[in-house]
């Protein structure tokens, strides 16, 4: 589904995000990416969702490659992949359901559809009596499964997300991580960017740690540190 | 690209114009004085060319018998003028037209000439119509080398009327480049407002997988929109103008309708709207492609 190969990213500064990085995520999979704050887990991010290029190497994602891709097709690539971001990114003069049906009307869905998915969406989320609440009376948790509902609405293959719960407490965090699960169960392949510990240890996952843009360990049922 | 879809890019495109009024407002401005003095200037420019046309028709040129000529020799005389090249056609007046022409531009003072009928002292004439009224000074001078003729013309109305003309022409077409050029600077602006304000939502919609064109139509129809209204105030306003400064110059001035002739309300608006609306449309396109192209970029 994911594959990277050989993948080199200098930025024109100089910096080497990641250096000759190769990894494989299948159909299906549920992956952390963990690492510290610039290590390069981000710009991982970034080269899937094509807003920057690889110096070196190719990444295929559904049998495509990115690099190769012409830009007026990237449009087309994003919406294989839904994305949560840490700071959420709703639209603040849009309700709940209006940021979410905005998904929708993007890809030009009837009105038709978008009356029958959204609430269907919204309710597995658990926000089916906060559909007309705009984002700013929301908590954070909620917020991020209005993102979450956005970023699964189109029924994407893939499914990333770039440190989800970096702003929640950890409560809210768990219910977040259980419906990654959730989704994940559906056959949507996860990949979740993130350094809190406590969540990827007990989520028995697998792991691919980055550290200085290299690609250090990959371990299926890891945990954050395997020294042990 | 669905009716739906379009009803989405036109709902976002009012409400961009609506969110920064005043920008829009200062655009809608610029557009409509760029229009309007393209207006005005167009309305003289028709006007000067349609009166240049009317000297060109009446002749512009008469020519007069200094001495009493036979018949015999009137038909000798036309068939040498007609030899000068660019008359395209000469009309003998005799001296009862003359004074009955007179009569008809009098108007009702014509009474005035009454019992001139039988001591006539208006001479035989022709009366030369030329092709173009710039091969006037050429015609002039070959008929000044006939005998027994007096030419007449009007030479001085002619060069002011012809300088107007293109005076005319590079003054508009200087106002047109230099307020074009504003209005397309201040559209770029007033959208680039837009689109600053929209900024996360674009980037948004990138995320979702929104097409550059999904992204890009809601300004492109703000630009549209504030063009047309800034094309429309000024036609608007020089339609009724128009209308009432030439019905006011034919009322005060019966004298002079033969001179003073105006292009109808409706040939001029037949041109000048069409023209007004596509430039006005076009700025607005021109402006927000612009500023959305930036980021677009990016």
């Amino acid at each position: 589904m994911i594959r990277l190969q050989n993948v080199t990213k200098t930025y024109p500064n100089g910096t080497e995000a990641l250096k000759d990085v190769s990894l494989s995520i299948d159909k299906g999979e549920f992956a952390f990416i963990i690492g510290n704050s610039g290590s390069g887990k981000s710009t991982l991010l970034k080269l899937l969702l094509k807003e920057t290029e690889p110096s070196q190497g190719e990444i295929i994602i559904h049998g495509k490659e990115v690099n190769k891709l012409r830009k007026n097709r990237i449009p087309y690539l994003r919406r294989e992949m839904g994305v949560v971001f840490q700071d959420f990114r709703l639209l603040p003069n849009k309700t709940v359901y209006e940021n979410v049906a905005f998904a929708m009307q993007i890809v030009e869905a009837t009105p038709k559809e978008i009356r029958r998915n959204v609430p269907m969406v919204l309710s597995m989320v658990g926000l089916a009596k906060k559909a007309r609440v705009y984002p700013g009376q929301l908590s954070g948790g909620e917020q991020q499964r209005t993102a979450l509902a956005r970023a699964i609405i189109n029924n994407p293959p893939i499914l990333l997300a770039d440190e989800p719960t970096g702003n929640l407490d950890p409560g809210t965090s768990w219910e977040i991580m259980k419906l990654l699960k959730d989704i994940n169960h559906r056959g949507t392949t996860v990949v979740i960017a993130t350094h809190e510990k406590d969540i990827v240890d007990k989520m028995k996952k697998r792991v691919i740690e980055i550290k200085e843009g290299v690609l250090i360990r990959d371990l299926q049922k890891g945990g954050y540190n395997d020294e042990d | 690209m669905k009716i739906r879809t379009i009803k989405y890019f036109a709902g976002q495109g009012l409400r961009g114009i609506w969110r920064n009024r005043l920008m829009s407002l200062a655009s809608m401005g610029t557009i409509a004085s760029c229009l309007m003095i393209v207006g005005i200037f167009y309305c003289i420019a028709v006007n000067v060319d349609y009166m240049l046309e009317t000297l060109e028709e009446t002749g512009g040129i008469t020519v007069f018998y200094t001495e009493d000529v036979s018949e015999k020799k009137t038909e000798a005389l036309k068939q040498q003028i007609n030899n000068i090249e660019h008359i395209k056609n000469i009309v003998y007046i005799s001296p009862e037209d003359a004074l009955n022409k007179e009569k008809k531009e009098w108007g009702e003072y014509a009474s005035l000439l009454e019992g001139l009928e039988n001591d006539n002292p208006l001479p035989p004439s022709f009366e030369i119509a030329l092709e173009d009224i710039r091969y006037q000074k050429n015609v002039v001078e070959q008929l000044t080398k006939i005998e027994g003729i007096e030419v007449r013309y009007l030479e001085e109305e002619t060069k002011i009327l012809i300088g107007f003309n293109n005076m005319i022409r590079i003054i508009s077409l200087v106002l047109i480049l230099v307020l074009g050029f504003i209005g397309i600077m201040l559209m770029d602006n007033t959208i680039r407002l837009t689109v600053y304000v929209r900024k996360s939502e674009i980037n948004i919609m990138k995320y979702i997988g929104a097409t550059d064109w999904f992204i890009r139509w809601p300004f492109i129809i703000e630009g549209i929109i504030i063009g047309l209204i800034g094309a429309v105030i000024p036609l608007g306003i020089l339609w009724f103008s128009y209308n009432f400064i030439t019905e006011l110059i034919y009322e005060k001035n019966t004298l002079i309708q033969n001179i003073l002739s105006f292009r109808s309300t409706e040939e001029i608006f037949q041109v000048l709207s069409p023209v007004s609306l596509a430039i006005g449309i076009s700025i607005g396109i021109i402006g927000s492609s612009i500023s959305i192209r930036r980021y677009l970029k990016a």
